[in-house]
């Protein structure tokens, strides 16, 4: 017997789903201590924020919490992994395309600019873990996004799971990480454009048992600026907003940080995504701009709900 | 620059972080890639280094090194999930997972 609940956290919706109704209680509250903790030292949207005090250091080396260092070596990892195709040095270019606050805030038609260029890149940041500093290029503003919030799924899960001493699923914005063994048919997940779509929405459901399920879209979050429909996926590459060949890709890895950074990696890089994803046996089913869908490594053939 | 009350708040924070250095979950992730970054909690004793990498042109390459790491030679690679933990099912679904 599955139990579950829903708040709002990190700017999106987050729920914590427990394998027996008497874990959720202590699952919840371990997932939403981290939470809180994971705001204020990633959230570029909030000027006490860490991060914040960070960016406005660029050009010296500031000493951090074990959180945002964790979460900066994350996003520099995944850069790394993704050649740079998803990289935390986006900051600048997200405020220039219209992403300056959360995206509950954003106008509903924000003025233009065409001032978009590549980002400075990730070997742009340098850390030193023995001393837990990170010193950003005069130039450079984090914004650790995507890769933040798939962090903090792990680790909430992980947390969660321990405290409770039960199975644990915790989704943030459709990014969703496991822990603590399956229930014994698995954590059946519903595939969707948008992670605020309703459980009993029509659509694929697949069976997780370990590690962490991602999704990212360029169909929601979006916005329109001097008229002009914006999307929140940044080619790091120009700057600008990624072009459109896949809308939607989801991916299952190991844990959620990988699976996030290949789905997002995916949409930027459009058909390329396919060799890399089938090389890394990374399972993923892809949506194209025209619908029409393709899976890869063993993801399973259509299960619908109904 | 910060508040006493902003070093209290990220002096809870380390002091919450430090219980992630005992995780029995650090073993399992960090066969996946996250080893680096969960040793800097456990241990904090890397000397530092500059990342650097190739601009992105596309996908990365098969392997790739990872600079954090003290000897320079461990693959920054995505980790696939353990066969058999993905499958289809006709169960209600306990969360969606979409975009966001």
């Amino acid at each position: 017997m599955l139990a579950a609940a829903d708040f709002r956290s990190l700017g999106t919706g987050a729920r914590v789903v427990t394998a027996g109704a008497a874990a959720l209680d202590v699952a919840l509250a371990a997932v939403k201590k981290l939470l809180v903790d994971v705001d204020e030292a990633c959230s570029r949207f909030r000027d006490d924020s860490e991060i914040s005090q960070l960016n406005r250091a660029a050009g010296r080396a500031v000493r951090v919490s074990p959180l945002l260092f964790l979460a900066i070596e994350t996003g520099l990892r995944v850069s790394r992994m993704t050649g740079g195709a998803v990289d935390p040095t986006v900051g600048t270019a997200m405020r220039i395309i219209g992403y300056d606050r959360d995206f509950a805030e954003l106008p509903a038609d924000g003025k233009f600019t065409l001032a978009v260029r590549p980002v400075p890149g990730y070997e742009r940041v340098r850390i030193d873990h023995a001393r837990r500093t990170v010193t950003l290029q005069p130039d450079v503003e984090l914004d650790l996004g995507a890769s933040a919030k798939a962090l903090a799924a792990d680790l909430s899960a992980q947390l969660a799971s321990e405290a409770a001493g039960a199975p644990v699923l915790v989704s943030l914005g459709g990014d969703i990480a496991v822990a603590g063994g399956p229930p014994p048919s698995g954590w059946p997940v519903l595939i969707a454009e948008d992670s605020a779509a309703a459980l009993d929405s029509p659509g694929e459901v697949v069976s997780i048992k370990a590690g962490g399920l991602a999704t990212s879209s360029t169909t929601v979050r979006r916005w329109r600026q001097q008229g002009i429909e914006r999307h929140h996926i940044v080619d790091p590459r120009t700057g600008a907003q990624a072009r459109v060949y896949w809308r939607t890709v989801s991916v299952v890895a190991a844990n959620c940080v990988d699976a996030n950074a290949a789905a997002t990696a995916s949409i930027i890089w459009g058909p390329d995504a396919v060799p890399w994803l089938e090389d890394h046996r990374l399972a993923a089913r892809m949506v194209r701009a025209n619908g029409e869908v393709v899976r890869l490594s063993g993801w399973p053939a259509a299960a619908v709900a109904v | 620059m910060a508040t006493p009350q902003e070093n209290a708040r990220a002096a809870e924070r380390d002091r919450g972080l430090r219980a992630v250095s005992s995780w029995t979950w650090a073993a399992g992730l960090g066969g996946v890639g996250l080893t680096g970054a969960i040793a800097v909690l456990a241990a904090g004793s890397f000397s530092g280094h500059q990342a650097t990498a190739a601009a992105a042109a596309g996908p990365a390459p098969t392997v790739s090194i990872d600079p954090s790491n003290p000897d320079n030679t461990t693959p920054t690679q995505p980790q696939s999930a353990p066969q058999g933990s993905l499958g289809g099912s006709s169960q209600p679904p306990a969360a969606v997972s979409g975009g966001s």
